[in-house]
């Protein structure tokens, strides 16, 4: 990495089961599905014509290719459908580099990046995203993933923050300090929690559909909200080759209301559990992120639960979910004095 | 099979380069992955091996030299494919570089011009002060004493017979000689600095005009070659150097604690 005298690229990323989300200091910004395609035979490499895909246009060509979603519950997957921990490490790895080539880097830059990593991911999986990340940047650190998100939104004292993610919900403690293990809670009923409840409902309710688990997940993104109130929902799936359409406005509601009572049960231990003198405070600024929290209404309803169970509470939406993580990564990587990048080289 | 062995030992090393890890190291690589010549020659051997019993050819001792010597001459020319390919690489990837630097040096003194000039502009001229260079200083005490030597030859000046008012006109008239070529003086050395201020001006727009056709010039060659050569050359960075902690911001010590755990962690994560 000679000749890095044109600059410094900072890099902010945010490490998704479901999505991978990356903020830059040249103006990128970058989201792409975390899924990774290997060709399946030679065959389908020469039709490909690469050596991976990934995202969507991998999803595009699952037919074609041996598709791997490397993070589960926002880790490196130990194992899977029949893929080994060596592949989800090298797909991870992939990911990886994939996402900081969306930064466009110059070559002729520095490159330090700040990458948001769910607290809970064990030290081997953390020191394999690290490796990953060094093979193409300068310097790299890993730092949990809610705690990037409040340090972007300068609300490091008294803010409870939900993380809502696709394989978990972390909510984390901010107070002044940085916020150990007794300070976050991780939940798995996130996004793919969510799919698998609306596939249940909608197989129950439209009798005869052909679906699966992925129709399912684009439709409840398009879809998902937890209002009393709303426009009649409508999924168009075949019945014996004939496109039918369902009204599946309370499975898609149902679903979705799901994630409200256990989040709304965590946010209650870490507000008993505080300082009684500041509870209120904390309840009054709790902070919703995460791709999760573009289900329309999720705040208003977390409200409610939170006023029938604890008394009340305020919660507030990040205003962009899909980079609330990288952004806060990349302010993180920019405040990062020089001498602390230097010793991580 | 032995000789296509040699053969192919050969032909790579014929096509191949030696580079020293201290090398490879300032080029800015890491790791690498290494492929050793057995095992090249090993991959080669056992793919002709597997095609021929996939196709059941049961091929005797002269079929089977010859299969053998397409396969060098095929494994020969892809070499030497490869290797054209790598250098016209190199040498696209060489001229880009170059190309960016120089790009690089445009920017950094058209910015540099560009200072000179808004400095140039915005320079205030002192109209009220008289500079004098050395020359200039004879030539104005000349003057004065031709003008003195005026006054006292003309008007009838009786010294013989003077008076004190007479002194007083002298002297009078003397101020008022010398002032007149002074302010004549301030005139046009004022003058003078500002003809030489838009000059300078003038010349500086210049100067930037042309800097900015080539920087315009330079970037449209480095589009048009990444475009035609596949090259990506990334998007700059806004910073030029490693930022840091804005220490104005209120919460910037509570910020730095945090800073400091989170370095303390990820430096423990690599021991």
């Amino acid at each position: 990495m000679s000749d890095k005298d044109h600059g410094v690229l900072y890099i902010g990323m945010d490490l998704g089961t479901s999505r991978t989300s990356i903020s830059a200091s040249n103006g990128v910004r970058e989201t792409v599905e975390s899924y990774v395609g290997y060709p399946k035979d030679v065959v389908a490499r020469k039709m490909i014509g690469r050596d991976v895909m990934f995202g969507v246009e991998a999803l595009g060509k699952r037919l074609s290719l041996n598709i791997f979603k490397p993070l589960e519950k926002g880790v490196i997957k130990d194992s899977d459908d029949g893929a080994t921990i060596e592949e989800n490490m090298k797909a991870a790895r992939d990911l990886i580099q994939h996402a900081i080539s969306l930064a466009k880097p110059r070559k002729d830059e520095l490159i330090y990046a700040v990458i948001g990593a769910p607290a809970e991911a064990s030290i081997h999986n953390k020191k394999a995203i690290l490796d990953a990340a060094r093979e193409v940047i300068d310097s790299v650190m890993l730092c949990s993933e809610p705690f990037s998100v409040a340090y972007g939104l300068d609300m490091l004292d008294d803010t409870l923050v939900i993380d809502i993610g696709a394989g978990t919900v972390d909510l984390c403690r901010m107070h002044g300090t940085m916020p150990d293990a007794d300070d976050q809670i991780t939940l798995t009923t996130a996004g793919d929690y969510v799919d698998d409840q609306l596939y249940e409902l909608l197989k129950e309710r439209c009798e005869g559909a052909d679906f699966n688990l992925n129709m399912v997940k684009r439709f409840k993104e398009k879809h998902a909200f937890v209002t009393t109130a709303s426009e009649p929902v409508i999924a168009t799936f075949p019945v014996e080759g004939k496109p039918t359409q369902f009204d599946v406005t309370d499975e898609v509601r149902t679903a979705c209301r799901k994630m409200v009572p256990p989040i709304v049960d965590a946010l209650g231990k870490l507000i008993s559990s505080f300082d009684p003198e500041f509870q209120d405070r904390l309840r009054s600024r709790v902070l919703l992120g995460g791709g999760g929290s573009q289900v329309r209404g999720l705040d208003r309803a977390i409200e409610e639960v939170m006023a029938e169970r604890l008394g009340g509470g305020q919660v507030l939406k990040v205003e962009e979910p899909m980079y609330a993580g990288s952004n806060g990564a990349l302010k993180i990587a920019h405040d990062m004095p020089e001498e602390y990048w230097e010793k991580l080289r | 099979m032995a000789k296509l062995h040699s053969q192919v030992l050969q032909a790579i090393r014929d096509h191949s380069f030696r580079v020293s890890v201290r090398k490879l190291k300032q080029q800015g690589h890491r790791r690498i992955t290494a492929l050793r010549l057995q095992d090249i020659q090993q991959l080669i051997s056992e793919a002709v091996e597997r095609v021929l019993g996939e196709k059941d050819l049961a091929l005797d001792g002269k079929a089977r030299a010859g299969v053998e010597k397409e396969v060098h001459e095929e494994f020969q020319r892809l070499l030497a494919e490869h290797q054209r390919v790598l250098r016209d690489h190199e040498s696209v990837t060489k001229s880009f570089a170059e190309l960016q630097e120089r790009y690089s040096l445009l920017q950094h003194e058209l910015t540099q011009q560009q200072e000179l000039l808004e400095h140039e502009r915005s320079r205030e001229l002192d109209a009220e002060t008289l500079t004098l260079s050395k020359e200039g200083l004879v030539d104005v005490g000349s003057r004065i004493r031709e003008a003195v030597h005026l006054v006292l030859s003309s008007g009838g000046m009786d010294f013989a017979n003077g008076t004190a008012d007479k002194l007083r006109q002298l002297e009078s008239r003397i101020v008022d000689v010398t002032s007149q070529i002074l302010e004549h003086e301030r005139l046009v050395g004022y003058e003078r600095d500002r003809q030489d201020k838009d000059d300078r001006v003038e010349q500086l727009e210049r100067r930037v005009t042309k800097l900015r056709k080539h920087l315009a010039d330079t970037e449209q060659s480095l589009a048009a070659m990444a475009k035609a050569k596949g090259i990506d050359p990334g998007v700059a960075s806004i910073y030029r150097s490693v930022q840091g902690l804005n220490l104005e911001d209120p919460t910037a010590d509570k910020k730095k604690e945090f800073l400091k755990e989170i370095f303390d962690q990820n430096l423990a994560l690599r021991d």
